[in-house]
């Protein structure tokens, strides 16, 4: 009688603090704690990592922070998961490989609980992502998975100085994009366009062809469809341009050839993700600091993808975890993040009439035009992995001169096999 | 009726069971089964289940549809094919390489002992490391290796960027860091050949070809064999240079047998499937090394 009794006023008098306290979030609510923290070496992660004393000292929570390149990150995690390891509390989630997989398996945690009154911050503002990041990082039955820190979408990257002498404008249909490629490829000096080659890596800037003509990844009804008579032509036309206008060995450029060629001013155009502008912009490594245009690639297209912190399920600290994501990705630490060249998905660190970013940087406009047209680059099944290294194989190929159709033929039953094994 | 046994005849005496040599067998025993036979056993019962570590449901018991999949996946026999003619070509290469190096550094010569110890340098080194500088040298662009080819006024090869010459250039890194390895065993095997031979053979007034097919080769056998079963053993299980220098590309076309198997298993997560290719490869390689056993036995029988 008398101990329900006093858990019942014990519940009041909390709701009463919270309700009275809700202005001054107390950060200090799990100090003492030790949380695990598994990121991703990046740019941002580097940032995080100068940073994180202020947190401890803000929190009171000791934070281990591991930071391992993507590749072994993500094999290091899966195993964790599946072994049922509680060693990692929060970890960086690409969303756009690991979302379907890993909300299949359970091993994220459910945010919509701890996104209340007491455990979040009434300052955090989730209103204030853009909505295809708040869409990114929500499960189609609603749930919160995590909180996105990067939204990163591919636009075109031009060399304004060549257009202007050649009395181009930034192309904004295909035709004008291949009749600029032809106009400035000077054969073994200028190459007119270029993107990457590399099996697997090439799905992501192929994923733009694809949506410019019409096809998709999988259909309606979640089969493959990387056969589609779309995706036949939308890789004729990607193989071609490569053949016609990168440099010969392209099949095996991944992201960073295709940059060192155009940062060496040995080529007119690319599209990639936005996130490189920073070193392209970079006077002290960038001889084309300056000179470079940004636009928004023809069609008014722009696949994205997405990044966020999320917290593991088995973790045995979820609210102090909860309190370092928060920490991680409130807008004071987005602000700082935009400042320093991470494209983050929150509106309000673009619009801050402060630093007024968007005017100071080269590329924020056009970031900001293409992600509101921004349009996942890869579908939400387990098996994105195989998907690209399937379809990637088939784009290889199909730049070494073999044809597309049976090329994709051979990659939709590769893609379906994998598809119809993840459903078991 | 009895009968006393013959002089001379063993007798019978009823067997025991000592239970002592058990014992002392007991310890090696014990850590074969925990080194070696559980790890294979747990796999080839891990090879029969459908197990996807992303997946949320506990593995199902799905008997040899794993295998019966392998043997309908092009890729996976497409990599095998690849694996076993960089095997037969690297290896094959290597050994007559090796041979021809060892009568080389076996003769008498101003510097013999540095260019002994300079030739080993490629078998010491880390496998990654001269990955990386083939990968520097192999560039199509900046490559030293096309500067030279074009300075000859050849043709500039795309190397390991091309699906044509991506196997050739893989073979011909693997045979310059191992063809010291052989020639290594062939030298200790020289060094122990006795000499009557050759002293016969100058007498009957041999020429050196016809000494080195009749007697030199012939008794450099069982070196050149151990040199062959570690280098095709070796071949067959490479991985860190082709990972280090192509990751299997371009496309497939350098994908062997166990880089497949690291993309199923720390790329797609499907740890039942990539067992089964487990299991294969380590009867694929068990069968080749008695096969070789069994040719140097039908050999040695012979001679």
């Amino acid at each position: 009688m008398s101990r329900s009794f006093l858990s019942l006023s014990a519940a009041l008098t909390l709701c009463t603090l919270s309700v009275a306290h809700a202005e001054a979030f107390n950060w200090k609510a799990q100090r003492g704690k030790t949380i695990t923290v598994s990121v991703v070496k990046s740019p941002w992660s580097d940032i995080l990592q100068d940073r994180l004393g202020e947190f401890e000292k803000l929190s009171g929570i000791n934070v281990n922070l591991t930071v391992l390149p993507e590749q072994q990150a993500r094999q290091k995690l899966a195993i964790d998961f599946a072994s049922g390891g509680r060693t990692v509390d929060v970890f960086d989630s690409s969303l756009t490989v690991e979302k379907s997989r890993f909300s299949q398996a359970g091993w994220y945690e459910p945010l919509n609980k701890y996104m209340v009154a007491g455990k979040l911050d009434p300052n955090y503002r989730f209103d204030d992502f853009f909505t295809s990041a708040r869409t990114a990082v929500k499960t189609s039955e609603g749930q919160i998975i995590g909180l996105p820190w990067k939204a990163d979408v591919q636009v075109l990257y031009y060399r304004k100085d060549l257009f202007a002498q050649a009395g181009l404008k930034a192309p904004t249909t295909l035709e004008e994009l291949e009749s600029a490629a032809a106009k400035l490829h000077v054969p073994g000096k200028m190459y007119g366009y270029a993107a990457r080659g590399l099996k697997n890596a090439n799905a992501y800037t192929f994923a733009f062809a694809l949506q410019a003509f019409g096809g998709k990844w999988v259909d309606s009804k979640g089969n493959s469809a990387v056969n589609s008579a779309q995706a036949v032509k939308a890789l004729n036309w990607y193989s071609g341009m490569l053949k016609k206008y990168a440099p010969p060995s392209v099949i095996s450029y991944n992201w960073s050839e295709v940059l060192g060629l155009f940062q060496q001013e040995q080529l007119a155009m690319f599209n990639d993700g936005i996130g490189f502008a920073v070193q392209l912009e970079d006077k002290t490594k960038s001889k084309v600091a300056g000179k470079v245009g940004y636009a928004v690639l023809p069609g008014r297209l722009a696949p994205a993808t997405y990044n966020a912190l999320a917290m593991s399920s088995r973790s045995g600290n979820k609210d102090a975890a909860f309190v370092f994501m928060q920490w991680a990705t409130n807008r004071a630490f987005d602000k700082y993040l935009v400042e320093n060249g991470v494209t983050s998905p929150r509106q309000s660190s673009w619009t801050t009439a402060t630093n007024k970013p968007l005017d100071t940087i080269p590329w924020a406009k056009t970031y900001f035009d293409a992600l509101k047209v921004a349009k996942p680059a890869f579908p939400e099944v387990p098996p994105v992995q195989e998907m690209r290294d399937t379809v990637g194989i088939a784009i290889v190929q199909s730049i070494q001169g073999a044809a597309s159709k049976p090329a994709l033929d051979q990659a939709n039953r590769d893609f379906q096999t994998a598809l119809n094994s993840a459903k078991q | 009726m009895t009968t006393s046994p013959l002089p001379g005849t063993p007798v019978r005496r009823p067997r025991r069971r000592p239970t002592a040599p058990l014992l002392f067998v007991l310890p090696a025993l014990l850590l074969t089964v925990i080194v070696i036979a559980f790890p294979l056993g747990y796999t080839l019962y891990q090879s029969m289940t459908n197990w996807v570590i992303t997946s949320p449901n506990p593995p199902k018991f799905i008997g040899l549809a794993n295998y019966a999949e392998l043997l309908r996946d092009q890729r996976a026999l497409q990599s095998l094919t690849r694996t076993l003619l960089i095997t037969v070509c690297s290896v094959s290469l290597q050994m007559v390489l090796g041979v021809a190096m060892a009568l080389v550094m076996n003769k008498h010569f101003f510097g013999r002992g540095l260019f002994r110890t300079l030739a080993l340098f490629p078998v010491v080194a880390t496998p990654v490391a001269i990955s990386l500088i083939f990968v520097t040298m192999m560039n199509p662009q900046t490559g030293v290796l096309n500067h030279f080819l074009t300075s000859l006024g050849l043709n500039a090869q795309q190397w390991i960027y091309a699906e044509k010459s991506v196997l050739p250039a893989l073979i011909l890194v693997d045979t310059w860091q191992w063809t010291p390895f052989v020639m290594l065993i062939a030298l200790a095997g020289l060094a122990t050949l006795p000499n009557e031979p050759y002293e016969a053979a100058m007498i009957d007034g041999a020429n050196p070809w016809q000494t080195f097919w009749a007697i030199t080769l012939p008794m450099l056998m069982p070196s050149l064999f151990v040199a062959l079963l570690f280098r095709a053993i070796d071949t067959l299980k490479l991985f860190d240079t082709i990972y280090a220098m192509t990751q299997g590309g371009p496309g497939t076309a350098s994908e062997t047998i166990n880089l497949y198997l690291y993309t199923l298993s720390f790329n797609y997560f499907r740890m039942g499937y990539a067992s089964s290719m487990v299991i294969a490869l380590l009867v694929l390689v068990l069968g080749i090394t008695l096969l070789l056993i069994r040719a140097r036995k039908l050999a040695e029988d012979r001679s």
